[in-house]
């Protein structure tokens, strides 16, 4: 599944990246590297963007940008 | 005298270790041929006197931004004698990462622990012994907001720089020379990366230099690198990347050089000048960043408790509260500053300050000494008149600016941009787009210059286009000058007025050109920010910042200003034969407004005071209301506009094309010639346009 599917408050750790390769770069840099765990915080009041929780910290990024992340859902966490 | 290089993730409190070592003493420019601001302090702590550089704060080396290459540039031509990192505990796995790349570059590194005291304050416990074990540099415990930490962190930074110095090796970070931090553990990233040491010890390279090398990069080696690979001593058990030397030269001296290259102002340009961090290699330094981070932090609570700043988001970001939030909070910075009884009822205090008390006591002190009439009317119908009609603003610039920077430190400033992201995305922009625009309430400039942020090349250039339509602090004298005299019972609705139609011209400009440039097989443009923890201002920071600010209007009025005033004042008294002219109209200024003039008529203002007033208002838009002051009377003015002219005027003045300053930026982050004409003539089309519209419409109505 891609990160834009989970819902708030779901985890999962990071498959793979594809796409635009800037902005895949830019993520990679920023801690969201294969076997990272990431959490789906909340949507902004508008329905978008999301905000993940990774490494601790807070990002924001688009859905249709998370569309490119694949992730393993971690159930129950 | 040794230089410190200050670096760090944006949001780790790198400015405020900057304010609180350097205090006022501090400059701020630019990077050499290039718009990232550059701030140097003086350090002077026990007889020591260090020179402080603060890099511009990053998330990473990978050199894809002009902060990044700007910072790994210096850092690798510049060999400051110390680098300190500062790192923000809370956040501590990304920023090591940070962390694990600049040690990376060799020169002597000291890590500052700040808010370590947050950490404390969650029950949490960070090992700082074990942390510089496996790091292998000095760490140091900080809190920069309350000011603790400093002079260990200041004494630790002389010793290594009188280390460094001194002929002996500089920094080693296998701990050889009396640095008092422990050995490398077991499983530390360890790199040999020392310079040359002048002991005949060579230059101990990582491992992957051959790697690099072997990744057919640009890599360029001197033919003694070979025998130094020969040389290499240590075999790193984590096997630590070199990530960017890509561009990196061994001098037969044995140190690193990055080299020299233009920096093409072109983000996407300047990339292409260093290939990429593997995908491997980052992932790899966060591994690294990732076993460090579980070796020395002890949570007291599950990782995913909510924290304080957590609470304040569940309310400020909330589905429900979240956009009458926001708007609440524009609305009350913008009624603070611009209304009658805070911003306007100071600004009024010094208006009868400069007008009356010192205008005033200079006209009867020349009078007493029987000056020449052209003496006073320099003094004060020019210099007083202009200079001071300017400053009368100091407060409510000076209120704005407390604002944006209060909304920036809190870490509000990223949730504005998650909550409109939605909106502006619908207008070819981004999020992002929305921090240049609130700055550019302030001023123009840096407000051009923050666009730099957005990484999508059509994203950047709109919001450079419409930026300027944001109407900045030194057009608000304008507005409050006319509203004053022709609105007088309505004046905060007429000067919020302007700045809705600034707004609402930015939107219907960023309808039209984001419409024409989609066709053109654009790529859709990703967004990605941090959201930081919320966070209490740091009072120092935030006065310093608008104390710059405020400098900066003051010595504007006091230099560019008070030069104009003396130009328009000459202009508007001599004619083309430099005689003293009895009616101003027949002056230089009379000439060569009454050639523009008849361009103004059908906006309502076709008389030459207007025409060159707007002239005036290029290199700075403060001037127009000085070069009004100067060239009209009160009573001139009642009879020369109506209000509907004045309103027509004023809406000319917020959309034409911004000051030169403003028009510099452009120029330098378009890095195009093209585009910036572009910008001057859609900022002039739209101004002429809309004020036609303002007073055709309005004469119609019978408002004329």
């Amino acid at each position: 599944m891609s990160l834009d599917e989970l819902k708030p408050g779901q985890c999962a750790t990071v498959i793979s990246i594809d796409g635009d390769s800037l902005f895949r770069q830019r993520l990679i840099a920023m801690g969201v590297t294969p076997g990272t765990w990431v959490m789906l915080r909340k949507l902004a009041p508008l329905g978008d963007p999301m905000e993940i929780r990774v490494r601790n910290y807070s990002l924001s990024i688009r859905k249709k940008d998370a569309r490119a992340i694949s992730v393993n859902l971690v159930e129950g966490a | 005298m040794s230089t410190i290089a200050l670096a760090g993730n944006p949001n780790s409190g790198k400015t405020t270790l900057f304010n609180r070592l350097t205090g006022t003493r501090q400059t701020t420019g630019n990077w050499p041929g290039v718009t990232v601001e550059k701030k140097v302090g003086m350090i002077k702590y026990h007889g020591d006197i260090l020179t402080l550089v603060d890099l511009p704060g990053i998330y990473s080396l990978s050199p894809y931004s002009l902060e990044e290459i700007v910072t790994r540039n210096f850092i690798l031509d510049e060999k400051p004698d110390v680098v300190i990192n500062i790192i923000d505990v809370t956040n501590l796995e990304r920023n090591l990462y940070l962390t694990l790349q600049l040690k990376k570059l060799g020169r002597p590194l000291i890590v500052a622990l700040n808010m370590m005291d947050e950490i404390v304050s969650h029950g949490d416990k960070l090992d700082t012994d074990k942390l510089e074990e496996l790091l292998g540099v000095p760490v140091i415990a900080i809190s920069a907001k309350k000011n603790e930490g400093m002079d260990n962190l200041l004494e630790a930074v002389i010793t290594m720089a009188k280390d460094h110095s001194s002929n002996l090796p500089d920094y080693d970070p296998d701990g050889h020379h009396g640095h008092h931090h422990g050995q490398p553990g077991p499983h530390g990233p360890q790199d040999g990366h020392g310079r040359h040491s002048g002991h005949g010890r060579h230059n101990r390279h990582e491992h992957q230099l051959e790697q690099s090398a072997v990744d057919d990069r640009t890599l360029i080696t001197d033919s003694d690198s070979a025998d130094e690979k020969s040389n290499e001593l240590d075999l790193q058990p984590l096997k630590p990347h070199i990530p960017t030397h890509e561009h990196v030269h061994r001098h037969p001296d044995g140190v690193v050089h990055a080299h020299p290259h233009p920096i093409g102002h072109h983000l996407s340009v300047s990339a292409n000048h260093y290939p990429e961090e593997t995908d491997e290699q980052t992932a790899d330094l966060y591994r690294q960043a990732s076993a460090i981070h579980d070796q020395v932090l002890i949570h007291s609570h599950p990782p995913h408790a909510m924290t304080r700043s957590d609470k304040i988001d569940r309310v400020l970001t909330g589905k429900w509260l979240a956009i009458p939030i926001f708007l609440l909070i524009m609305l009350l910075v913008f009624q603070i500053t611009f209304s009658e009884n805070i911003g306007g009822r100071l600004t009024e205090l010094l208006d009868v300050f400069f007008q009356d008390i010192i205008g005033g006591a200079v006209n009867s002190w020349l009078a007493a000494a029987q000056a020449p009439v052209w003496i006073s009317s320099l003094l004060v119908d020019g210099i007083i008149a202009g200079v001071g009609g300017v400053l009368t603003f100091l407060p409510q610039i000076s209120l704005l600016f407390i604002f944006l920077t209060l909304l920036e430190d809190t870490g509000y400033m990223a949730r504005a941009a998650f909550i409109v992201d939605r909106i502006f995305q619908k207008l070819g922009l981004s999020g992002r787009s929305f921090i240049p625009m609130l700055m550019g309430f302030g001023c123009t400039v840096p407000a051009v210059m923050a666009a730099r942020t957005l990484e999508n090349e059509r994203e950047r250039r709109l919001t450079i286009l419409i930026t300027p339509f944001m109407s900045c602090g030194a057009r608000m004298p304008i507005y409050a000058f006319f509203a004053s005299l022709f609105f007088a019972s309505n004046k905060g609705l007429v000067t919020f007025s302007m700045y809705f139609i600034g707004i609402l011209i930015a939107i219907i400009s960023a309808v039209i050109i984001s419409a024409f440039s989609r066709g053109k097989g654009h790529t859709e443009a990703a967004f990605m920010i941090e959201l930081p923890p919320y966070r209490l201002p740091d009072g120092k920071s935030l006065f310093l910042h608008v104390w710059d600010k405020v400098k900066d209007f003051l010595v504007r009025a006091g230099t560019l200003i008070f030069a104009m005033t003396i130009v328009v004042w000459f202009l508007q008294s001599f004619d083309m034969r430099l005689r003293v002219v009895a009616d101003n109209s027949e002056s230089i200024f009379g000439v060569i407004g009454s050639v523009i003039a008849p361009l103004l008529r059908p906006l309502g203002f076709g008389n030459w005071q207007s025409a060159v007033a707007l002239l005036t208002g290029l290199v700075a838009k403060e001037s127009v209301v000085a070069t009004i002051g100067i060239l009209f009377t009160e009573q001139q003015l009642l009879t020369m506009f109506t209000p509907l002219s004045a309103y027509a005027f004023m809406t000319f003045t917020l959309l034409y094309t911004p000051c030169l300053a403003a028009l510099g930026a452009i120029k330098r982050e378009m890095n195009s010639w093209k585009w910036t004409g572009f910008a001057v003539l859609w900022q002039t089309g739209m101004a002429w346009s809309v004020s036609f519209l303002i007073y055709q419409v309005g004469k119609i109505m019978g408002l004329g």
